[in-house]
C-alpha cells in the first residue's frame, strides 16, 4: 500500500512539473526566419517579417508581413493579427536593420526583447542594410527560395570568403558593451534585383552609424581581428614601374594562410603608440605580369608588404577619422597595459584616433600555385 | 443447490478422480483381475491396446500398451517374437528373454499406469504376482532442424525438439563432462511434464540450484504445456514488462550459458529451453557475435544498444520535436517536416499510434498467415498502406520513416521476448512525450532505470554487470573481446570457480 501511495504521488507531481507549457504543433506555428526593422518617417518602427507558408494550395512559399509598431514586442502583437497561426521568433535567422535607423539612433534598445525573452532566438545574424528595407524584402526571390533561407547562406558563404564580417544578435550586444570595442555589422543591399553584401558597416559606440567598409578593406578588417582561422584572399594592385607592365595587369592576388601578430603599445606624451608586427604566410594564387620568381620573389614579397602595409594604414586611418575601433586593439591594450587603460577607459575610440599605429607587415610567399 | 452453493463458492471443477485405493494396490496373481482392474484405470481409452498371446512355454501373457506411444517394430521383433517362439521358461524371462534395452520390474498399480502413459508397454504373465516395463516408445517426433526465432549464419543449424530427451542428449553433445548434472522433476498434476535442470556442478553458485529447485517443486498446476508457461511460474518479477529468462532453442547456446555458470533447464514438449539467472545484458549477446571476428561482432552489439536506444525512444522524441522543441531542428529540416505534417489533420501523438499499431498489427499477421502470403503482407502494409496513407494525408513522411526505423532497430535485437517488450514500451513513452515533452522522455527513461537496476533474477542484478558496475564483465557486454582475453567466467552469475582458460597464445602470463 505504501509502495502505491508513493507511486499515486509521484505521478500527481509530475502532472505538476512540466516545464514544457502548452504544445504547438509544427505546423501551426508560424516561424520567423527573417526580420527587418526600419524607421519611417515619423521615427515609428516599420517591422517586416518573413516566415515559411506549410500549405498545399497557397502559391507562395513565403509570406512577408508589414507593420509599424513603437516597439518591436508590439510589433509581434500586430504581425500576429495578419499571421494564421502563432508567432515563433525561436527560428530566426537574419535581423536586418535599416540604415536610416542605424544613422538616427542606437538599436540596441529596440533589440532588447531578444536578449530578455529566452525563447528568442540571439544566434539570429545582424544585418545592416543599405537602402529601403522594403526593397530587400519584396526582392524577386523566384530564382532563389525562401528569402530566410537564402540571406542566412548568403552571410555565411561571404563570410567564409572573408569578405564581411559575421556579428550574430549576441556578438553585437557584447560589442555594445564592451568599452574596448566597436560594433561591425554585415552590410547588405540590393543590387539590380539581387541581395548583395556590400561589405561591413563600422558603428560608433553610441551604437549610431559611422562608416562602411567594402570588401577589401572588410577582409583587411577581419586580418587586424586576427579572425584568421579562414585563409583571408586578397587582391592587391602592385605600382607597375617596379615590374616593368602595364598598369592594367599589375596585379597580384594571394590568400592570407597563417599570420603571426606581435603587438607592442607605448603611451608617451598622452598618446598611444601601437606597432603591430605581422609575420603574413602567403600562397600566390594569381599573378597577371610576368617574373622571374626565382630571382624576383624577394622583389615581390616586399612589393606586397608596402601594399599590405599601405592598405591596413588606410583602414586604419579612416577608422581613426571616424572614432571607431572595429579591430579590438583595445582588447589587447586593456589586458596588456592596463595602467595606461585606466587612463583612457570610457573614452578608448578617442584615445585610438590619436594614437600612432603602425603595421609593419613581413611576407612571406609559402607556395605559388603549380605553374612555373 | 448444491451446485449453486458450490458456484457461489468458486469451486467449480472437482479434482482429479482419485483412484489412490486401486493405484496403491499390488498387481494381482490372476490375469483376469488384472485386466479388470486396467479397465477400471483406463476407461474410455481406446487406444489401449491389450494384446493377448501365449508365451512358448504355453502361459497366457497380456502386452499392454498405448497405441501411438509405442514402437510397433521393437513391439513384433524384440518382444512378442522372442517370447512366442524363443523362451523356454518362464522364470528366466524376467532378465534375458527380450531384445529391449531397458527393462523394469514392477508390481504396484501405480507404476504401471505411470508407465503406460509414458509409451512404455508392460507385460502381465498369468500366474505371476509381477509385471514388466518394456522400454518402448516411440512417439511421432520432429525432425531436428534449424531454430526459427534465433537463427544464425555462423552458428551450428541445430535446433530443439519437442522431446527432452533429444534436448539434453543436443546438450550433452557440447559438454561431454562428468560435471554436467542433470535433475528430474514432474510438474503438472495432469501433463505431468518432465522438466529437467543442467548445470554443470563444479561451476554453479550452489545456492541457484537450490532455488530453482524450490522454486519448481513450488509449482501446482495442471499442466505445463510450453516453456513460456513455465517461465512464468518461476520468474522473479511477473508484473514487470522485461523478461528475466532467457528462452533459446540453440542448444549451442544452451550449452554457452551452462559453461557461464548458469542453469539450463529443458521442458518436455516444448522446442526452447529456460535459461537463469540472466541480465539485461546478456539478451543482447548472439551466439554469433562469437563466430563473428570480434571488431565486428563488437560493432553489432553497440549497433544492438543503439537499437535498444531508438525502438524505446525515437518516435517519443519525433512527437515531443514537432509539439513542444521545434528549436532543436535546423532551418531546414524543420520546413521539410512543416510541409509534410501540414496536410496531416492529426495531432503527432495519433498520427504516431495509427501507424505504430498499424506496423505492430502487420507484424502480427504476417506472424500468423502462413508463410507465402505472409510475405504479401509484407508488401501490402509497408508499400500500399505507407505510401497511400502519405498520399492520402493521414500520416506525414516523416513519421512513416520514424515508424520504419523503430520498426527495423525493435528487430536488429536478438532476443525475441526482449525485442517484443521494447516494442512495447514505446507507447507509454510515446504518451509520455505528447503529455510532457522532453522531460516526460526523460522521466519515462528513468522509471525504466530505476525499474532496470531493481530487479533482481535468481538474487542476481538484472541491471549487472552495469548497475551494479562489474568493470571485468563489460569485456563481454558492451564490446566483444577476442576469446583469448576472456579469461574468467562473468561475475555476474556469480560462479565459484571463476577460471574459463589459461594462456592460449604465446608470450601470455598466466592468469
Amino acid at each position: 500500500m505504501k509502495k502505491w501511495k508513493s507511486i499515486f504521488l509521484a505521478c500527481a507531481a509530475l502532472l505538476l512539473i512540466t516545464g514544457c507549457g502548452k504544445a504547438i504543433y509544427i505546423e501551426d506555428q508560424r516561424f520567423i526566419i527573417a526580420e527587418g526593422v526600419d524607421f519611417d518617417e515619423e521615427k515609428k518602427l516599420v517591422i517586416y517579417s518573413s516566415s515559411p507558408v506549410f500549405s498545399r494550395e497557397a502559391k507562395d512559399k513565403f509570406k512577408i508581413t508589414t507593420t509599424t509598431a513603437d516597439t518591436m514586442r508590439e510589433g509581434k502583437k500586430k504581425i500576429e493579427a495578419q499571421l494564421n497561426g502563432s508567432f515563433g521568433t525561436g527560428k530566426l535567422q537574419s535581423m536586418l536593420i535599416g540604415k536610416k535607423m542605424l544613422k538616427q539612433t542606437n538599436v540596441l534598445p529596440y533589440l532588447d526583447v531578444f536578449f530578455r525573452d529566452p525563447k528568442n532566438e540571439i544566434n539570429a545574424n545582424l544585418i545592416v542594410v543599405d537602402g529601403p528595407l522594403k526593397e530587400v524584402m519584396y526582392t524577386n526571390m523566384s530564382d532563389k527560395g525562401h528569402l530566410g533561407p537564402v540571406i542566412k547562406q548568403l552571410v555565411e558563404s561571404t563570410y567564409k570568403s572573408r569578405i564581411t564580417v559575421q556579428t550574430t544578435l549576441q556578438k553585437f550586444h557584447q560589442q555594445m558593451m564592451d568599452s574596448a570595442l566597436t560594433p561591425s555589422i554585415t552590410e547588405m543591399r540590393v543590387e539590380q534585383d539581387d541581395l548583395v553584401i556590400s561589405g561591413t558597416a563600422l558603428l560608433h559606440r553610441d551604437g549610431t552609424y559611422a562608416t562602411s567598409l567594402n570588401n577589401q578593406e572588410s577582409s583587411l578588417l577581419l586580418l587586424l581581428q586576427r579572425n584568421t582561422n579562414k585563409p583571408i584572399p586578397l587582391t592587391l594592385p602592385l605600382p607597375p614601374e617596379m615590374f616593368q607592365t602595364d598598369k592594367e595587369v599589375s596585379y597580384v592576388s594571394f590568400s592570407i594562410n597563417k599570420v603571426k601578430v606581435k603587438f607592442k603599445s607605448k603611451f608617451e606624451e598622452n598618446h598611444f603608440i601601437i606597432d603591430i608586427q605581422m609575420k603574413v604566410q602567403i600562397d600566390l594564387t594569381e599573378r597577371m605580369f610576368t617574373l622571374d620568381m626565382e630571382k624576383q620573389s624577394k622583389q615581390l614579397e616586399q612589393a606586397i608588404e608596402q601594399e599590405l602595409k599601405k592598405e591596413c594604414q588606410d583602414l586604419i586611418k579612416k577608422a581613426q577619422k571616424h572614432h571607431v575601433s572595429p579591430f579590438g586593439f583595445g582588447l589587447y591594450v586593456r589586458a596588456h597595459d592596463h595602467k595606461n587603460w585606466k587612463k583612457v577607459e570610457g573614452n578608448w575610440e578617442k584615445a585610438l584616433s590619436e594614437a600612432t599605429v603602425n603595421v609593419s607587415p613581413k611576407v612571406v610567399i609559402k607556395s605559388m600555385g603549380v605553374s612555373e | 443447490m448444491g451446485t449453486i452453493r458450490r458456484w457461489l463458492n468458486g469451486i467449480r471443477s472437482a479434482p482429479i478422480k482419485d483412484l489412490s485405493d486401486e493405484l496403491n494396490q499390488p498387481i494381482s496373481r490372476t490375469l483376469n483381475n488384472n485386466l479388470i482392474t486396467l479397465n477400471s484405470i483406463f476407461s474410455h481409452a481406446p487406444d489401449l491396446v491389450i494384446r493377448h498371446f501365449q508365451l512358448r512355454t504355453g502361459d497366457n501373457a497380456v502386452l499392454v500398451y498405448l497405441e501411438g506411444l509405442i514402437d510397433k517394430s521393437a513391439i513384433n521383433n524384440n518382444i512378442l517374437k522372442p517370447l512366442m517362439y524363443e523362451i523356454n521358461s518362464v522364470n528366466d524371462f524376467w532378465d534375458s528373454s527380450t531384445t529391449i534395452a531397458k527393462t523394469e520390474v514392477v508390481t504396484l498399480w501405480s507404476h504401471i499406469e505411470k508407465a503406460i502413459f509414458q509409451g512404455q508397454s508392460i507385460l502381465f504373465i498369468d500366474g505371476q504376482d509381477r509385471s514388466l516395463v518394456l522400454c518402448t516408445q516411440g512417439w511421432p517426433q520432429r525432425a531436428i532442424k534449424e531454430p526459427q526465432i534465433e537463427s544464425t549464419l555462423k552458428g551450428s543449424h541445430q535446433g530443439f525438439v519437442e522431446t527432452s530427451g533429444q534436448n539434453i542428449a543436443l546438450i550433452r553433445r557440447y559438454l561431454p563432462n562428468r560435471e554436467l548434472k542433470i535433475k528430474e522433476f514432474n510438474v503438472g498434476s495432469r501433463g505431468n511434464t518432465r522438466v529437467s535442470i543442467m548445470y554443470l556442478d563444479d561451476v554453479i553458485n550452489p545456492d541457484f540450484v537450490k532455488e530453482m529447485e524450490d522454486r519448481l517443486l513450488q509449482i501446482n498446476v495442471d499442466a505445463i504445456l510450453n516453456t513460456g508457461e513455465l517461465a512464468e511460474f518461476i520468474e522473479d518479477h511477473p508484473i514487470s514488462l522485461f523478461p528475466q529468462l532467457i528462452m533459446t532453442e540453440r542448444p549451442d547456446s544452451a550449452a554457452a550459458h551452462i559453461l557461464q555458470g548458469r542453469i539450463v533447464v529443458v521442458v518436455d514438449h516444448s522446442p526452447s529451453v529456460i535459461v537463469a539467472p540472466v541480465t539485461f545484458s546478456a539478451f543482447f549477446q548472439s551466439v554469433d557475435d562469437y563466430s563473428n571476428r570480434w571488431i565486428i561482432a563488437t560493432f553489432l552489439r553497440l549497433l544492438r544498444y543503439l537499437a535498444l536506444i531508438t525502438t524505446i525512444s525515437l518516435s517519443a522524441v519525433y512527437i515531443a520535436i514537432v509539439s513542444f522543441h521545434y528549436e532543436v531542428l535546423p532551418l531546414d529540416l524543420l520546413v521539410s517536416i512543416g510541409e509534410s505534417r501540414e496536410k496531416v489533420p492529426f495531432p503527432p501523438i495519433v498520427e504516431a499510434f495509427l501507424m505504430e499499431i498499424a506496423l505492430e498489427m502487420l507484424r502480427e499477421a504476417g506472424l500468423r498467415l502462413p508463410g507465402p502470403i505472409g510475405q504479401t503482407i509484407g508488401v501490402v502494409g509497408g508499400i500500399v498502406i505507407g505510401q497511400a496513407a502519405v498520399q492520402a494525408g493521414i500520416v506525414s513522411n516523416i513519421m512513416v520513416i520514424i515508424v520504419a526505423i523503430t520498426a527495423i532497430s525493435s528487430f536488429i535485437i536478438p532476443d525475441y521476448d526482449m525485442s517484443s517488450s521494447l516494442r512495447l514500451l514505446r507507447f507509454p513513452m510515446m504518451l509520455l512525450a505528447a503529455v510532457f515533452g522532453m522531460v516526460g522522455i526523460v522521466i519515462g527513461l528513468m522509471i525504466i532505470g530505476a525499474h532496470m537496476i531493481s530487479m533482481e533474477s535468481f538474487g542476481i542484478s538484472y541491471g549487472s554487470p552495469v548497475a551494479p558496475i562489474r568493470l571485468s564483465d563489460w569485456k563481454d557486454v558492451w564490446v566483444r573481446l577476442p576469446m583469448w582475453k576472456m579469461k574468467k567466467r562473468p561475475l555476474s552469475t556469480d560462479p565459484t570457480q571463476l577460471k574459463r582458460q589459461g594462456a592460449n597464445r604465446e608470450g601470455e602470463d598466466q592468469v
